[in-house]
């Protein structure tokens, strides 16, 4: 047999794969492809344009000009979006380990078993189902400072009436608090769902070892919620530095910038200043920040893992 | 593709928004309910969970099904469809819950009252009615209550599909 003829009728022989794998590909990307065109269209299509928006001076209605890194250099000598930076950090830095914390030891005094479980573990969810607006109206409502129930609270305690929401120095961990009760409902369910599923044996051999509960947990829980614990730290970091809704319905970025985070005054920017180009500039040192926390934090956590 | 529509989920909406505005008013359609369908009617986090349900769906019975002569139109349909029921209906829950509480991009894109989605809705009765407190209390009860009930009708689901998500 010639080589043209072999190679043929190896080609002929091949045929029959090749057309059933173009088959799969035609009705993999029949299925997988208007989903992924309107996810990449709404997602990366406005992120380049976002970064082209941001070296200009659009205000949405008329085309903006070409201003080069002007708005990059104005975002140093802005007090506004450094105040947004202090109040997200702020935000970030007591959220993340209070709900952490708090996560983890009521996921572990839910896992018993007690009559009506279910019952509570439904009350701890609930706050992070409902809206952002409805709880952002009510908590306006509990701390308010002239006829809030907090105050009224204090008040009957015989503590001093506090400006809560009013007060600039006390407003946005009045804030963080709320967003805390919205949120950490979230961490209980995961680290819940982790700690039920850490074998009986482990535990039983920990309490035949003789180790007391709370060497229990910090020898045998924690570590084996470790991956649950770096999810939660993503997801948190993420959740917080989008925190609007809470600030829209509550403060509105105020009194006197105190509760301004970096995502309402991008939204600020855009929609009631109308500097979109400059709001999409904040919008990108946000990205970027967001982007190298996460990833420090993901190298860190590895590093760890793997010498601990 | 997979791995880059899922890291699209940790751009934050705020970066796209106003590009995603432009989007909608170049083509003459903010302010309407189109405005507020379109980007949503797919999610990263949904793909996410509906691929890993697919990934532990047995081979064997899908191989099975084309043997049998179905098309793998009809093996979607027909076979994997029905086994996926629960993983449905805890994306249908998620995404309920989610559409309904949005409150940031229904503020952007729609301008007149008409238009508005509930949260948008609530947030009305701040400015007008200040210290119409009755009011925004039952607005607040009015617009949870679907969602509580929703909730609560799959909470089982959405449970096991937030644990099953993070360790999948």
């Amino acid at each position: 047999m010639s080589s043209t003829a072999l190679s043929a009728a190896r080609a002929g022989h091949r045929q029959p794969r090749d057309r059933r794998r173009l088959g799969d590909n035609v009705a993999g990307w029949s299925f997988a492809g208007p989903a992924s065109l309107v996810i990449l269209g709404f997602s990366l299509v406005p992120m380049a344009w976002a970064l082209a928006l941001s070296f200009t001076d659009s205000d949405l209605m008329t085309p903006g000009t070409n201003v080069g890194l002007a708005n990059y250099r104005a975002l140093l000598d802005d007090d506004v979006f450094l105040q947004a930076v202090t109040n997200t950090g702020l935000l970030l830095v007591l959220y993340i380990p209070a709900s952490l914390i708090t996560g983890l030891l009521v996921a572990v005094l839910l896992n018993r078993k007690v009559r009506g479980i279910g019952f509570y573990r439904t009350c701890f969810l609930v706050p992070y189902i409902v809206s952002a607006t409805a709880t952002g109206l009510l908590m306006g409502y509990i701390f308010d400072r002239d006829f809030g129930l907090m105050n009224g609270l204090f008040v009957q305690l015989g503590l001093p009436v506090q400006g809560l929401l009013s007060d600039p120095s006390q407003a946005m961990l009045v804030l963080t608090a709320i967003f805390f009760w919205t949120r950490f409902g979230f961490a209980v369910v995961i680290y819940l769902a982790a700690i039920q599923e850490i074998s009986k044996e482990v535990l039983e051999a920990a309490a035949i070892d003789g180790a007391s509960s709370w060497a229990t947990f910090r020898h045998v829980i924690v570590p084996s919620v470790r991956p649950m614990t770096i999810f939660l730290t993503v997801w948190g970091v993420i959740d917080a530095l989008q925190f609007f809704d809470l600030v829209m319905t509550t403060t509105k970025g105020g009194p006197a910038n105190a509760t301004v985070t970096i995502v309402y005054y991008v939204w600020q920017l855009a929609f009631t200043f109308n500097t979109a180009g400059y709001g999409a500039a904040v919008a990108y040192v946000l990205f970027a920040g967001t982007l190298a926390l996460i990833v420090t934090g993901l190298l860190i956590a590895r590093r760890r893992g793997a010498t601990g | 593709m997979l791995v880059l529509v899922i890291a699209t989920a940790l751009i934050p909406f705020q970066l796209t928004v106003i590009p995603t505005y432009l989007i909608f008013s170049e083509a003459g359609l903010t302010d309407t309910l189109g405005a507020l369908i379109v980007p949503s009617l797919a999610s990263a986090v949904g793909i996410y969970l509906m691929t890993s349900f697919f990934q532990s769906f047995p081979k064997e019975l899908e191989e099975a099904a084309r043997i049998d002569g179905c098309s793998r139109f009809g093996v979607f349909f027909r076979v994997v469809l029905p086994v996926a029921r629960p993983a449905m209906a805890a994306l249908a829950v998620i995404t309920f819950i989610t559409a309904w509480n949005d409150l940031f991009w229904p503020l952007v894109a729609i301008n007149s009252e008409a238009n508005f989605t509930v949260q948008a809705g609530l947030t009305t009765f701040q400015g007008q009615h200040r210290a119409d407190w009755p009011a925004i209390m039952a607005g607040t009860v009015l617009t949870t209550l679907p969602v509580l009930a929703v909730f609560l009708f799959g909470q089982r689901r959405f449970v096991q599909a937030l644990t099953g998500a993070v360790k999948g």
